[in-house]
């Protein structure tokens, strides 16, 4: 669960966010909507700790951020970031990172340490892959090398900043799947989407942003109920008899 | 396991390449030495051959070996922390900023032997963090960096310029450095760079699990809980260590930290960083002893400064690499 307390944060010394009081519960999938420029990435970096804030107080299943070390943040919190690099190694080394927050000196990997990869690698689909290098890979296959590694790393949070980006609409079902199952095992889930429907599809709770301030939070239904989406985005939503994409076994 | 074959036969061909690479230089040159008599020649060091081993021929291989190593390892840091496949200490000015702050101990300090490497790391450390804060503050591309670091480099280059017009007298070695090469080296000159190289070299090693982490971009490796900043100055005083350090006695030798990587990268796709970083080690200090050799044999009994020769073999090889590289995709 993350916890964040009239938070205030930005770059150098403009603040982008302000006063954002918000909860992420646990077996729940929040997601970030809001136009670009509203402040989700940077309200994404103050959350998982990797910015840190001008004000207001951030906690990580009851623990100040602030006062816990960059290893102990990455045991509770795992984030897949937008921008990525292509490292030359294999996927197996990849995803075998993962463990690298609950490894002291000299870092080497325990049988425990190689199942949790296994067992990652299997769940995302990656595991024949294992010894390929990355930059052999396709850019979905990627995305899904560094979800394993997510896995992996094995914490009580996960955050996705545009998560569907490199991901065909199979394998975003796939990838929604998994989150539905992570929800149920108990875990708290964070996306930043900038795809409003799919936002609306997949989150259990919203959280609009607009100009750097919070709009509001709900349910789907709730958040579609008031005049905060036209608000955030500058649109209406109509609904329409929909075709949906699903996904064959 | 396929993989673990491979990478132990590379590193083995590796270290048979190393091995090689002395023979020959210690049996080619102005004089032949036959590989038998090696022993005997280590072994009386008043015979021609013997004099000619101890010190001729060994101090300049031990100065081929440790430049090598020490030029390549630091490539392989540099390309790893700033995510670049095209940075090297010599396309981003490193080696220019080193060259500068010794030339400045040169003409002012010219018998304070022991400073050279201290200043040579100076100059590195000091032209790498400028290169890497510019970098970093305006968000530039890789491009950008390699094109900040020719900018860089032709000032730095127009510094040591300047001080040879204002001082003549220190134009004849300062020509020789520029060149770079191993003519004229002396232990005196290779042991403080030795005590220099040698423990950054095993600190690389040691740490490298960090390095790895490192590689992946700053987000990823926040999200594992490394400490970011902190590491990738670490990394960056090594690298910077490592080229000052053979700059110090060997001169502007360039291309060696960006083509070594480039060759291990190929031959142990994906091997893991400490592999690689010990596979630069042993490649860079074989390749810049069998270059030093060739330069010394070549047009014998003139001498070709070996930052030459390499540069013939270094500018086509970087031209490759900057269009190939316009063709990669980054996620």
């Amino acid at each position: 669960m993350i916890d964040l307390q009239n938070v205030t944060g930005g770059y150098g010394n403009k603040p982008v966010v302000q006063n954002i009081t918000l909860t992420f519960p646990d077996r729940s999938i929040t997601a970030l909507i809001g136009a670009n420029g509203s402040g989700k990435s940077t309200l994404l970096r103050l959350l998982c700790g990797q910015l840190p804030p001008f004000g207001g107080e951030i906690f990580a299943d009851g623990e100040q951020l602030s006062a816990m070390t960059r290893n102990r943040i990455a045991q509770k919190i795992a984030v897949l970031p937008q921008s990525r690099t292509v490292p030359e190694l294999s996927v197996e080394t990849l995803v075998l990172h993962g463990r690298f927050p609950w490894l002291s000196y000299p870092r080497v990997y325990r049988a425990q340490d190689r199942a949790l990869a296994a067992a990652a690698m299997a769940r995302t689909g990656i595991l024949e892959k294992a010894q390929l290098p990355l930059p052999q890979l396709s850019g979905g296959e990627r995305q899904r090398a560094y979800l394993a590694m997510l896995l992996a790393q094995d914490t009580q949070t996960l955050v996705f900043d545009e998560p569907t980006t490199y991901l065909d609409i199979a394998h975003q079902l796939d990838f929604f799947a998994l989150l539905d199952e992570l929800r149920d095992a108990g875990k708290c889930i964070v996306l930043v989407l900038h795809d409003l429907s799919a936002a609306l599809e997949i989150a259990d709770r919203l959280a609009v942003l607009f100009q750097g301030k919070l709009l509001q939070t709900g349910t789907p239904a709730e958040i579609l109920q008031g005049d905060t989406i036209p608000k955030a985005f500058g649109v209406t939503l109509t609904r329409t008899e929909q075709i949906r994409p699903v996904r064959l076994i | 396991m396929t993989k673990h074959t491979r990478t132990r036969a590379v590193i083995i061909c590796l270290i048979l390449a190393v091995l090689l690479a002395a023979v020959t230089a210690l049996t080619m040159g102005a004089v032949r030495i036959r590989t038998g008599a090696l022993f005997s020649g280590f072994l009386d060091s008043t015979t021609a051959a013997g004099r000619i081993l101890w010190y001729v021929r060994l101090p300049r291989l031990l100065a081929g070996l440790l430049a090598g190593t020490a030029l390549a390892v630091s490539g392989f840091l540099v390309q790893t922390v700033l995510t670049n496949p095209l940075a090297s200490p010599g396309t981003i000015g490193v080696n220019a900023g080193a060259g500068l702050a010794a030339a400045i101990c040169m003409t002012f300090f010219p018998e304070r032997v022991l400073l050279f490497p201290l200043a040579a790391f100076a100059g590195a450390l000091i032209t790498l963090l400028c290169v890497y804060t510019a970098a970093r503050k305006s968000g530039a591309s890789r491009m950008t960096l390699v094109l900040a670091g020719v900018a860089i480099s032709s000032l730095l280059n127009a510094g040591i310029s300047t001080l040879v017009t204002l001082y003549p007298d220190i134009m004849g070695a300062l020509r020789d450095f520029q060149n770079g090469g191993f003519s004229g080296v002396t232990t005196t000159l290779l042991a403080p760079a030795a005590a220099v190289i040698l423990p950054c070299v095993v600190l690389v090693l040691v740490f490298s699990p960090e390095l790895e982490i490192l590689s992946l971009g700053e987000p990823t490796a926040l999200s594992l809980g490394l400490h970011v900043r902190g590491w990738r100055f670490v990394f960056l005083v090594l690298a910077a260590a490592l080229a000052g350090a053979a700059v110090s006695f060997g001169g502007l030798i360039g291309f060696v930290g960006l083509i070594i990587p480039h060759i291990v990268r190929l031959l142990l796709p994906t091997a893991g960083t400490r592999t690689r970083a010990a596979a630069c080690a042993l490649l860079g200090a074989a390749f810049l002893v069998l270059c030093d050799t060739a330069a010394r044999v070549i047009f014998a009994p003139f001498e070709l400064p070996v930052g030459i020769l390499i540069a013939y073999l270094g500018v086509p090889f970087f031209l490759w690499l900057l269009f190939r590289e316009r063709r990669k995709r980054h996620d």
